[in-house]
C-alpha cells in the first residue's frame, strides 16, 4: 500500500475580493500517511479551514483553486464530479465544525447519520437507521435507540460533535478531515472529544485546530500554518519540545501556562502577500538580512521549517 | 465602586408548562471597581453567561439589586437608562452572532455611531480599526469572510466606539489560537490602561483568569465565591 494517504502539492486557493483576488492558501505541500494523526495549527485567518475544504473541492463558488491533491493515484482536483462525490464521504470524510449550522435542525439525528449509509453503502432505510443507532451508541450517545429520534437542538455541544463524527465515519471512510472539533466546548467536553478521536484507531485523521491542549494529546504530527503558507511540519514531541519556526515558538510561549506572552503585531494583510521577503519578518524577533527574500521550506531529519535560520 | 450586585437571583422556567426551574444564579454578591478586571470562572452551565447578561441589563433578575455608579438600575429614569445602556457593554464568545451576516463590516461598525448619536467621521472609525489591528481592506468584507480573531477584534472596536466604563467579556478568546488570545488579552489591557474601563472576565480557564484578573470569583451552582 502507498504509505501516503493524501497529498497536497502546490495547493493554492484564491477568493475574489474588491481589491482583486486574495490568496487564502498559498502553495501548500503537505502529505499525510496512512493511519497518521496530524493536527494543522496556526493563527485564525491563516487559511486552515480553507485548506481542508480545498482537499475535497468543497469550496464556495467563485473560489479559484490550483495545484494537485493526490489520493489513491488520482488527482482529486482533476477528477470528474461523480468520482469525487464517491470519494467524499465514502472514503474521505469532512467533519465540519460542531458549532453553528452543521446539522440540519429539522431532521432527526438518526436520520442524518443514516443518510450517508443509504447513499454510499446502498442500505435500505430501516437497516441504515439500525446501523446509525449502533454507531451513535458506540460513539457514546446515551440511550442511542431513543435519542436517535430526537432533533439536534435537544443535543448538547459535545453530543453534536459526536453526531458529526458519526456521520463522518458512517460510510466507513478511512480518511477523516475534521475542522476544529473542540472549538467552543468546555473542559469536560473537550476531554470527551479527545477520547472520541483517540478511539478512532485505524483511521487517518487530519484535524484543523487552534487548540494546543488537544493537539498535544491527539496528534502524532503537527503542521503549522502562517499567512496562507505551511511554515513548519514536525513530530508532536519535536513541535512541543523543540519548535523551530519563530512563529511556532511564539505560539507556544503565548499559552497561559507558559507565560501568556503575546507576540506583537498582526498577520500581514492578504494584499501584501506578493511583496518579497518572509511573511513573518515584521513580527520576527530574529529577522536578519536574508529575510528580505522569501524562505523556502527547509528540511532537517524530517522536521520541515520555512525560515532562513535553518538554511545550512 | 462601579458595579455592585447584591443577593442577585435568576431562575429560568423551562419545559412545556414552565414547571421545571433552573436556578442559574442564586443570591450572588459581586462588585467591580472602576478600572478593575474581575474574573468569574466556572464550568459550563454554572450560570456565567446569565450573570453577564444580568449585569449589563440585558436580562432582568428575579431577585436582588444591581447598582451602577451607585444607582439602582431598576429605578433609572429614561435618560439615565440610555446612558447605562451605553456605559455597560458585553462581548460574546461567538463574535459571528454579534454581526448582521448581510452587512459588510463597515456598516456594522458605523451602526453604533448612529444608534447612540455619536458624531461619525471616517477618521474616528479608522482609528478604532487601527487600535484593534484591522485594516481598511476588512471593512468591505462580510462576517463570513473574516476569521474568528478578526471578528472578535471588530467586536471590540465596535464596543469601543461607545467608550463604555464597564465591559463584560464572556469567554471572548475561547475560540481563538494562543497568540491571538494573548494578543486580545494584551489589547484589552492596553485599552484599559488608556481609558480606565473595568472588565468582568468570564472564563472556564483558571490559568488565564489568574494571569489577567486582579480578583477571581468562582461560580458554582449559581453561587459566587471569591477565590
Ligand atoms: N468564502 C470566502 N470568501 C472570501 N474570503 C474568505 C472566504 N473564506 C475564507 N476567507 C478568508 O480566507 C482567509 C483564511 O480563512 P480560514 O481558512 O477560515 O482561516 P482559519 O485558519 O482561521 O481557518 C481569511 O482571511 C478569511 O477571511
Ligand atoms: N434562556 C434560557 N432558558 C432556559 N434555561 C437557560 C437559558 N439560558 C441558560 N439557561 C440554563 O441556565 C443555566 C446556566 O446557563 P449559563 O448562564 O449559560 O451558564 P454558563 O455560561 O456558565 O455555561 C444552565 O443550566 C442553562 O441550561
Ligand atoms: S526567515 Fe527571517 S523573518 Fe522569517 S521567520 Fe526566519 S528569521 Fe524570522
Ligand atoms: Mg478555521
Ligand atoms: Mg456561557
Amino acid at each position: 500500500m502507498d504509505p501516503v494517504a493524501l497529498q497536497a502539492k502546490n495547493l493554492t486557493v484564491e477568493f475574489p475580493a474588491p481589491e482583486g483576488f486574495i490568496r487564502a492558501v498559498d502553495g501548500v505541500d503537505l502529505a499525510i500517511k496512512n493511519g497518521e494523526r496530524m493536527a494543522l495549527v496556526g493563527e485564525t485567518g491563516s487559511g486552515k479551514s480553507v485548506l481542508l475544504l480545498a482537499l475535497l473541492r468543497l469550496l464556495p463558488a467563485g473560489a479559484r483553486i490550483s495545484g494537485e491533491v493526490w489520493y489513491k493515484g488520482k488527482d482529486l482536483l482533476r477528477s470528474p464530479n461523480g468520482e469525487l462525490r464517491r470519494v467524499r464521504g465514502r472514503e474521505v470524510a469532512y467533519i465540519p465544525q460542531g458549532t453553528g449550522g452543521a446539522l440540519n435542525p429539522v431532521l432527526t439525528v438518526g436520520g442524518q447519520v443514516a443518510e450517508p449509509i443509504t447513499v454510499h453503502l446502498g442500505f435500505k432505510k430501516k437497516p441504515a437507521l439500525a446501523r446509525a443507532i449502533s454507531l451513535l451508541d458506540r460513539l457514546g450517545i446515551p440511550e442511542a435507540s431513543r435519542r436517535a429520534f430526537e432533533y439536534p437542538h435537544q443535543y448538547s455541544g459535545g453530543m453534536k460533535q459526536r453526531v458529526l463524527v458519526a456521520m463522518g465515519v458512517a460510510a466507513e471512510a478511512q480518511v477523516l478531515l475534521a475542522d476544529e472539533p473542540t472549538k467552543g466546548v468546555d473542559w469536560q467536553r473537550r476531554e470527551e472529544i479527545l477520547n472520541l478521536f483517540r478511539s478512532l484507531k485505524e483511521k487517518t485523521i487530519l484535524t484543523v485546530t487552534h487548540d494546543l491542549w488537544f493537539t498535544e494529546r491527539f496528534a502524532q504530527k503537527v503542521a503549522v500554518m502562517y499567512a496562507a503558507q505551511i511554515v513548519e511540519v514536525a513530530l508532536q514531541e519535536e513541535f512541543f519540545g523543540r519548535p523551530l519556526h519563530p512563529y511556532a515558538r511564539a505560539l507556544l510561549a503565548a499559552l497561559p501556562a507558559r507565560g501568556l506572552i503575546p507576540l506583537p503585531g498582526y498577520a500581514p494583510a492578504h494584499a501584501s502577500y506578493g511583496e518579497p521577503g518572509c511573511r513573518f519578518s515584521k513580527r520576527c524577533p530574529h529577522v536578519f538580512g536574508r529575510c528580505q527574500e522569501e524562505p523556502p521550506l527547509f528540511e532537517q531529519d524530517g522536521h520541515r521549517v520555512r525560515c532562513w535560520l535553518y538554511a545550512c | 465602586m462601579l458595579v455592585e450586585a447584591k443577593t442577585l437571583s435568576k431562575t429560568y422556567k423551562i419545559g412545556w408548562f414552565k414547571k421545571r426551574l433552573v436556578r442559574a444564579i442564586e443570591q450572588a454578591d459581586i462588585s467591580v471597581n472602576k478600572g478593575e478586571t474581575v474574573g468569574v470562572v466556572g464550568e459550563s452551565g454554572s450560570g456565567k453567561s446569565t450573570l453577564g447578561l444580568l449585569l449589563t441589563g440585558l436580562l432582568k433578575p428575579d431577585g436582588g439589586q444591581i447598582f451602577f455608579n451607585g444607582e439602582d438600575i431598576a429605578s433609572l429614569k429614561a435618560g439615565q437608562r440610555a446612558a447605562y445602556r451605553r456605559q455597560a457593554q458585553i462581548i460574546f464568545q461567538h463574535p459571528e452572532t454579534a454581526f448582521n451576516p448581510k452587512w459588510k463590516l463597515i456598516r456594522s461598525l458605523a451602526e453604533p455611531y448612529y444608534l447612540h448619536k455619536i458624531p461619525f467621521s471616517e477618521e474616528s472609525l479608522f482609528r478604532r480599526l487601527a487600535e484593534v489591528g484591522l485594516y481598511v481592506e476588512h471593512l468591505a468584507r462580510y462576517p463570513f469572510q473574516l476569521s474568528g480573531g478578526e471578528l472578535q477584534r471588530a467586536a471590540i472596536a465596535r464596543v469601543m466606539v461607545l467608550e463604555p466604563e464597564f465591559i463584560v467579556l464572556d469567554e471572548p478568546t475561547s475560540m481563538l489560537d494562543a497568540i491571538t488570545q494573548a494578543q486580545i488579552i494584551g489589547l484589552l489591557q492596553e485599552i484599559q490602561k488608556e481609558k480606565g474601563v473595568a472588565y468582568l472576565f468570564i472564563s472556564h480557564d483558571l490559568d488565564l483568569a489568574g494571569v489577567f484578573c486582579q480578583r477571581v470569583y468562582r461560580l458554582k451552582e449559581g453561587k459566587l465565591q471569591l477565590t
